[in-house]
């Protein structure tokens, strides 16, 4: 949308309709009022802004950087955008250093492993100071996402939800195959005889694919939902994905995948060296009838194939197939069991500058001109619910209401500082399922079992 | 050496053949490499093998000057190569032939501790590395990269050059130490000049180790974008998550970055066919 | 001639002047060596994560857990030796044959040389692109290599048994280093052997196998020793080919990967110091042993 809309069209659409909460509460510009010890020096103060939203979106992140400036003169935030490769190694030793970036871009998984090393400050002292509601400003999910032992840790952005909720379809593919390109699957039945119906192969594997379940701990956690599942319990300390339901998910993948693609490595082998962010991937050249992604496709589509964004013939959104045969199933997504981006501030970040990366962090979180302008340009929602209803989303995007009802079919997931490892282990029993190894419910026990193992250790200790 | 007949035919029917072939696969992936540096964002592609590409837009290496400081990269880049060539040549030579050819005590089990010092995985080191360089403040400046590269820490070029130095025939070095010759005399006037081949392998190798170094730099650096070296530049075009929405301009500083090891490795390959004669020695 | 005094000055001079040649790097190895080292070697009785706080002492439960719960170190052990046992021999064979012709009297030879070094000059994020493309089952050349071939085409990256010959592959493939280090060596044969050989009327072979092989047998055991310690370590070309959960089925997870996950995915750093350690001890015993066997078949010019 950064092609139709600039910035000053967005305020203008943004200053008509926007008399929220959200924007009332940040409305007033100037400086927050520090916690506890010490006002905010009238000096200028620098703080590094250390993120990894790479080179392409630079240009986008100044923008929102020269609104905040433009409103907190006191405030020089420095952009540093970082190399997306060693980024564990550099996120860690920036942690444990002295002299920090007074804000680190960290996934929900660090940002609870380095909560629980009391490496990184909450900044619930300074929320209260601000006199902000985030209850009342983010999806429940998300500003969920962001704490843990229920301390606040990061304002999210973007959003942890919407990763899965939704499915794009191309409907040429499902025209081309005699399907009603116009009524997308809802459940997982259909969405196998979809798949049959498209599906082509040849001697060196798939030209033509329905679908792919995809596979790994997400992979597996979003048809795990679809199936009134879960994935871990509320409190997490129980593990749950090797339940009926779970069972019956692996089953269906596993299922799907030999009988409809031929076996993992076929349905892997045909995405092998595409991206979403490439103009040969097979969804932009009607290979592909179901692609299984983020919001993050529609800005990926708009740039990769400009084309086929504008012609809304050609594309659709649904919502994530469930299991028709399970009563209990309906549409859902998973939140925030991996990604479930934030920004947080290092223990050892001076008062004055932890102040001033607090200040930042509240007006890229939750005002309209900085992260949800940053969101909007590249056409993907916010994790800030008002800034969603700007109709501005609407006019560009046909299928904009589809995006806000799976933001809220999401589920966020109760993970723990370990959760990282439970993953691994996830992501290794799903491909024993698939490679055959193990038969799907064997595979899970395996899991659950390392799993729990690995939760109760970290609750004990 | 005159060259037999059969020598000949062997030449021409299986190595000059093989040679060829070997080198079309060596090839490829340069020319791979050039070829998308010249393709558009609709054209790129890792699927089809398209060597010719369709349009050719020579302008991807003008344009990547405007959004990457590739000429500050360089200089900086410079400052890891520069000391790398020292200390791999000059201060690990020296202790290469202390290990090679003075005897001292403890030599054998500090050869092992040589040795054991490239065993510790490299990623365990990182943390410990960085609070040492962080606490003394220096993170965000060179002395973490440049420090040890002047100190000539690098048990692989000295275990090379130990390895190198006591194949020169001892006869020439007792002979220098006759003359008057000290340790570090015999070192400069008969080892280093005999050692033409492995120095020349050491420069080599040092320059392109430096040239493309990521990781350390990316640590001690990254905070800085006005220190950071190319392969900080070439991986920056990297996007959220890995994506990668401009293999193009990637592989367009990849050969921006590739051609000067080129014509370092073209020029010192020569100093590596310099033949050490030993004339009248045994061997 | 050296007078008495002088050879005893020379004697007990020697004996500091060895040491004063390698005084820089003591001092690196103290700081760059000994400290991770130590520090490692204590953190690894520890539950140490990122904290700055001190952490608990666990006495050997890293270890037992290495050996005993993780079912990812034999899994990630195994991976190694696999790669480490083809893939070290195979490029320390083709480094070599491509550096004997290399060194023949031929045409264009400093072009070619410098044709077979250009994989190394590559930086690894492209390399790891092109490797990609060119493992693709459906468009890669590997596979239409084996169709013309009239071989069965393989799925290199997504099938679990093709992992690891991949990664064979594609470090064969960057050589140049070998080679380099190998031709380096080549020129340090006196040629007066060769003639003599000549004279004699050994074949080709016969002066490779008695002339040059031996004399280049240094050079061997170093490239052989490097490549068994890199080998062990193999690490950056699998993260960036595979990521760092190597693969379908952890078919390409290598120990190095472990020890990364450990360290920076799930922070686990007295775990992964541990796991260092004991990675530690099996490149020693291996090392070791290379070197105490060497004298049967290494020969120095000094001895």
């Amino acid at each position: 949308m950064a092609r139709k809309l600039t910035r000053r069209s967005f305020l203008k659409v943004v200053g008509v309709s926007a008399t929220t909460l959200a924007v009332a509460a940040c409305a007033a510009p100037g400086p927050t009022a520090a916690p506890a010890e010490g006002a905010p020096s009238a000096e200028r103060v620098e703080i590094e802004f250390m993120n990894w939203w790479g080179a392409h979106r630079e240009a986008l992140m100044d923008e929102a950087i020269a609104n905040f400036h433009d409103m907190n003169s006191n405030v020089q935030v420095n952009n540093s955008v970082q190399p997306w490769d060693g980024r564990a190694e550099r996120a860690a030793t920036a942690v444990a250093s002295n002299n920090p970036p007074a804000l680190i871009m960290t996934q929900r998984v660090e940002t609870y492993q380095f909560a629980h090393e009391n490496l990184i400050l909450p900044i619930d002292d300074y929320v209260q100071a601000s006199g902000i509601d985030p209850d009342a400003i983010f999806y429940a999910g998300e500003i969920n996402n962001q704490r843990w032992q229920g301390q606040l840790y990061s304002f999210p952005l973007p959003t942890g939800g919407g990763n899965t909720g939704q499915y794009f379809y191309n409907k040429t593919v499902l025209a081309e195959a005699g399907l009603d390109p116009e009524t997308p699957v809802a459940t997982w039945q259909e969405l196998t005889e979809a798949s049959r119906a498209i599906t082509q192969k040849d001697d060196l594997g798939i030209t033509v694919m329905g679908a792919s379940p995809g596979g790994g701990p997400v992979g597996f956690g979003q048809w795990l939902y679809c199936n009134a599942g879960q994935f871990v319990s509320d409190d997490a300390r129980t593990i749950m994905f090797d339940s009926e339901q779970g069972i019956e998910t692996l089953e269906w993948m596993v299922d799907f995948t030999n009988e409809i693609n031929g076996g993992i490595d076929n349905a892997n082998e045909f995405f092998a060296g595409t991206s979403a962010t490439s103009a040969d991937h097979p969804y932009y050249n009607e290979k592909l009838g179901f692609m299984f992604t983020g919001v993050w496709q529609f800005g990926h589509l708009q740039a990769t194939d400009p084309d086929m964004w504008a012609d809304t013939s050609t594309w659709g959104v649904g919502q994530m197939p469930y299991n028709g045969n399970n009563a209990d199933a309906a549409h859902a997504g998973v939140a925030g069991l991996s990604g479930s981006w934030g920004y947080v501030i290092p223990v050892s970040t001076p008062q004055d500058q932890a102040d001033a990366a607090y200040q930042w962090l509240e007006f890229f979180g939750t005002h309209e001109q900085g992260g949800c302008l940053f969101l909007f340009n590249q056409g993907r929602p916010s994790p800030v619910a008002q800034c969603n209803e700007n109709s501005a989303y609407y006019d560009d995007n046909p299928y904009w209401s589809v995006v806000l009802q799976s933001l809220a079919s999401d589920v966020s997931v109760a993970v723990t500082p370990v959760q990282a490892r439970i993953n691994d282990v996830v992501g290794t029993v799903v491909d024993e399922a698939y490679f055959g190894q193990h038969a799907p419910a064997d595979a899970l026990a395996k899991g659950a079992e390392e799993s729990q193992r690995i939760l109760d250790e970290f609750w004990a200790g | 050496m005159v060259e037999g007949l059969y020598a000949r035919i062997a030449k021409w029917t299986f190595v000059y053949p093989l040679l060829l072939v070997s080198s079309v696969v060596m090839l490829f992936p340069l020319a791979w490499t050039f070829s998308t540096s010249l393709k558009t964002a609709a054209t790129v592609t890792l699927r089809e093998v398209k060597l010719i590409p369709d349009p050719v837009q020579w302008s991807n290496y003008i344009t990547i000057f405007e959004e990457s400081p590739l000429i500050l990269y360089t200089q900086n880049t410079m400052y890891m190569v520069v000391t790398s060539v020292i200390g791999g040549v000059v201060i690990c030579a020296l202790a290469g032939y202390a290990f090679a050819r003075i005897a001292f005590p403890a030599r054998e089990v500090l050869f092992y501790v040589l040795l054991s010092t490239m065993m510790l995985p490299h990623v365990v080191q990182i943390i410990p590395l960085f609070v040492i360089f962080d606490r003394m403040g220096l993170v965000g400046t060179f002395w973490p990269l440049i420090i040890p590269r002047l100190l000539g820490h690098n048990a692989f070029y000295i275990f090379l050059m130990r390895q190198f130095f006591r194949g020169i025939p001892l006869e020439l070095s007792d002979a220098a130490r006759m003359d008057g010759c000290t340790e570090l005399g015999i070192w400069a006037r008969i080892i280093m000049p005999n050692s033409k081949p492995v120095l020349a392998a050491v420069g080599i190798f040092s320059i392109q180790f430096a040239w493309n170094d990521f990781l350390s730099p990316l640590i001690y650096l990254g905070p800085k974008k006005e220190l950071w070296t190319l392969a900080l530049g070439l991986n920056a075009q990297k996007g959220f998550e890995g994506e990668i929405t401009s293999l193009h301009k990637m592989m367009v500083i990849s050969v921006y970055m590739i051609i000067p090891m080129l014509l370092v490795f073209a020029f010192g390959q020569k100093y590596m066919i310099e033949g050490v004669t030993f004339s009248g020695m045994k061997g | 001639m050296l007078t008495g005094m002088q050879r005893y000055l020379h004697r007990h001079r020697a004996k500091w002047v060895g040491f004063a040649f390698i005084l820089p790097w003591i001092l690196s190895a103290l700081w760059f060596d000994l400290i991770p080292f130590v520090t490692n070697l204590y953190l690894s009785f520890t539950d140490y994560s990122v904290s700055t706080s001190t952490p608990d002492w666990l006495g050997f439960e890293n270890y037992r857990e290495i050996l005993e719960i993780d079912p990812l170190f034999t899994k990630s052990l195994g991976n190694t030796v696999y790669y480490l046992v083809l893939g070290v021999p195979i490029r320390l064979v083709v480094a070599f044959a491509i550096a004997v012709l290399l060194n023949l009297r031929i045409h264009a030879l400093g072009t070619f040389r410098t044709i077979f070094y250009i994989p190394s000059v590559v930086p690894l994020v492209a390399v790891s692109i092109i490797f990609f493309g060119m493992f693709n089952a459906r468009y890669g050349i590997f596979n239409q290599l084996l169709i013309l071939l009239d071989l069965p085409p393989v799925r290199w990256l997504t099938r679990p048994e093709w992992i690891k010959p991949a990664m064979i592959i594609m470090s064969t493939w960057g050589f140049g280093a070998q080679m380099v280090i190998f031709l380096a060596g080549l020129q340090g044969i006196p040629s007066e052997l060769y003639e003599a050989a000549e004279m004699d009327g050994g074949s080709y072979w016969h002066q490779l196998f008695r002339i040059t092989i031996p004399m280049v047998s240094p050079v061997i055991f170093f490239n052989l020793i490097i490549g068994i310690i890199g080998g062990f370590q193999v690490f950056a070309s699998a993260y960036v080919l595979l990521g760092p959960g190597g693969g379908p089925l952890n078919a390409g997870l290598f120990y190095v990967l472990h020890i990364y996950n450990n360290a920076f995915s799930y922070f686990r750093l007295g775990y992964a110091a541990a796991l260092s350690v004991v990675l530690f001890l099996i490149i020693l015993f291996f090392t070791v042993i290379m070197v105490r066997t060497s004298d049967r078949w290494v020969y120095y010019g000094d001895t």
